[in-house]
């Protein structure tokens, strides 16, 4: 595990919980994020987005302290100086329905106090261009591909080169060839700034991120190389012809073996873990237990 | 052959970028198909102006005037008016400036007018209705419902307060005058037919007000219902035939009654400014 206390910049959380009504969200985290590209992981409802929200500034939190950039966000001026410097893609992005996606970029710009039009309007072009989207950014919105107006939601939340960029689900809707685009762009986004994305992908997290933070129910079940998260699973990941009906953690492969996490089913061999097999190792088996509650 | 080219004066015009839209759009196509022109246009941006104008200036000019992105109606309609460009922008996207709201306010203000006429009630139905046109307008004009961009603007150092007054000041231009016109034709005796503005304003100021607790949605319903529950309240307490006590709330008692809960929603709104800086979740502010 990395040590969560020793970096300067970026995000600093200390303590931090969110409720809804009875639910508790995020759960007393404690969590330092520095410089590079961190993925967050967890199953649906571990509290990932609501983590995010709190690290975008949008949702302030029940208690914990919230650190961006070496500012709290508990005051309203260090607030703004925060938004200043800040991208944000939420899970859901919504478009008007009459913007283009020059349109709608500009808007957010405005937002963002870019004030200049000649410099705005640049800024605009520049983000839509490192997207791929300049020969379509006058066409409207609604005219455009689930997986272009995500990256119209990725070119909003690059103008003014952030220091941190929040990206809540930024790969949910693009096909493979614009997901390894995305890759490299935020790659290069990424140079020199705090990056946090969270995903449902384990191959985009061991392909982008220098570090990993998995959630479930609310706290942190993990925090530390995409790597070390695959060692979880070391000389506990096999490979058997048929599925042993009575493992908790097995499915079928392409190439139609059944692979297992856990204990070996019979006739079966040891194989390399991999990222995806850590993370079910960590939440699979209590998801499936949860499930089995019900 | 007789080849047209483009007068110097012109292209250092265009150079300033002084010359109009349509001048430029033609210079730029000539330009396009006219190599001695191209390179006329490079001294130009070298000699003729001194070094001031660069190439990238040229060039930049150009991509600003060829890539003009498409405005909206409403925003030309605003830039017209003199609203800044970046106002404009912000505005237009307010559901209260679309020629469908402005058309739902006209009917329900035209039906409140004919329904005076018809029943012999005089000014009442427009004096009951029109405060809560305002209401519905601002209820609309911002918030996790009804705004796409919500969430990301949220996260924008713009203040949330500055955008939702903006968008109110939008739906109070646009609304009053409407309904000013529907209260000059309906039926009634002069100033009197104006007693629905200071409760507009008044309900407005505490739509904004319940705005920094819960969706403004909610807080434009709750508005709503307190305003009937209030008229209906004064009708039992007058016991009289009268739909409303008219002295009560539109009298001058009741109009400065009025005055008082509109500078109580401001004051509320000035001292919890900074809730419109978080998210609403679930209908209410976190």
């Amino acid at each position: 595990m990395s040590d969560s206390t020793t970096t300067a910049d970026g995000v600093r959380l200390g303590g931090v919980t969110k409720r809804y009504g009875r639910t508790v969200a995020v759960d007393d985290v404690t969590l330092s994020i520095g410089p590079g590209i961190t993925g967050l992981l967890g199953p649906n409802g571990a509290g990932k987005t609501t983590l995010l929200r709190v690290m975008a500034t949008v949702l302030a939190p029940d208690s914990g302290n919230v650190e961006l950039l070496g500012y709290s966000t508990a005051n309203a001026p260090a607030r703004e100086l925060i938004r200043r410097r800040l991208g944000y893609v939420p899970q859901e992005p919504g478009f008007h329905r009459q913007f283009s996606a020059f349109d709608f970029v500009d808007y957010v710009a405005v937002l963002k106090l870019i004030n200049d039009r000649r410099a705005r309007h640049d800024e605009v072009r520049r983000v839509l261009d490192v997207v791929g989207l300049t020969s379509v950014m006058h066409k409207r919105i609604r005219q455009l591909s689930g997986g272009m107006r995500r990256r119209v939601a990725i070119a909003q939340a690059l103008l003014g080169s952030p220091a941190l960029l929040v990206l809540d689900e930024p790969t949910a809707g693009l096909d493979p060839e614009q997901r390894l685009r995305f890759r490299d762009l935020l790659s290069t986004a990424a140079n020199g700034a705090t990056v946090v994305l969270s995903t449902h992908q384990t191959d985009d997290v061991a392909a982008l991120c220098q570090r990993v933070v998995v959630m479930h129910g609310g706290v942190i079940r993990y925090d530390g190389t995409p790597a070390g998260l695959a060692d979880l699973a070391a000389g506990r990941v096999w490979l058997a012809d048929a599925r042993d009906p009575s493992a908790q953690l097995a499915w079928m492969t392409g190439d139609g073996m059944a692979r297992h996490i856990g204990e070996p089913p019979p006739n079966a061999r040891l194989d390399e873990p991999r990222v995806e097999d850590g993370y079910l190792l960590l939440v699979g088996a209590s998801v499936l237990h949860e499930s089995s509650c019900r | 052959m007789n080849v047209t080219h483009i007068d110097e004066r012109l292209l250092i015009g265009y150079c300033e970028l002084s010359v109009t839209a349509a001048t430029a759009s033609v210079i730029e196509a000539h330009l396009m198909n006219c190599a001695s022109c191209r390179a006329e246009l490079a001294n130009v941006s070298t000699s003729d102006l001194d070094g001031l104008v660069s190439q990238q200036v040229v060039w930049d000019g150009v991509l600003e005037r060829v890539d003009q992105p498409t405005r909206s109606c409403t925003e030309r309609l605003l830039c017209a008016m003199r609203v800044p460009a970046d106002t404009a922008k912000l505005l237009a996207t307010t559901p209260a400036l679309r020629l469908a709201w402005l058309a739902a306010v006209a009917f329900v203000a035209a039906l409140a007018v004919a329904a005076g006429r018809m029943d012999g009630d005089g000014p009442w139905p427009l004096l009951l209705i029109a405060p809560l046109l305002p209401v519905a307008g601002v209820a609309t004009a911002y918030g996790p419902a009804l705004d796409p961009t919500y969430e990301i603007g949220v996260a924008a150092p713009m203040s949330g307060l500055r955008l939702t007054l903006l968008r109110t000041l939008a739906v109070i231009l646009t609304t009053m005058p409407l309904l000013a016109v529907a209260a000059l034709v309906a039926p009634g005796d002069g100033w009197a037919m104006f007693g629905w503005v200071l409760p507009s304003f008044a309900l407005v100021a505490i739509t904004l007000a319940l705005s920094t607790a819960m969706s403004p949605v909610r807080a434009g319903v709750a508005v709503g219902v307190g305003w009937f529950v209030a008229l209906f309240g004064l009708n039992d307490r007058n016991g009289a035939g009268d739909f409303v006590d008219r002295s009560a709330i539109f009298g001058p008692s009741g109009q400065t009654v009025v005055v008082v809960v509109a500078v109580i929603g401001v004051a509320i709104v000035a001292i919890r400014k900074s809730c419109f800086d978080v998210m609403m979740v679930m209908g209410e502010r976190r």
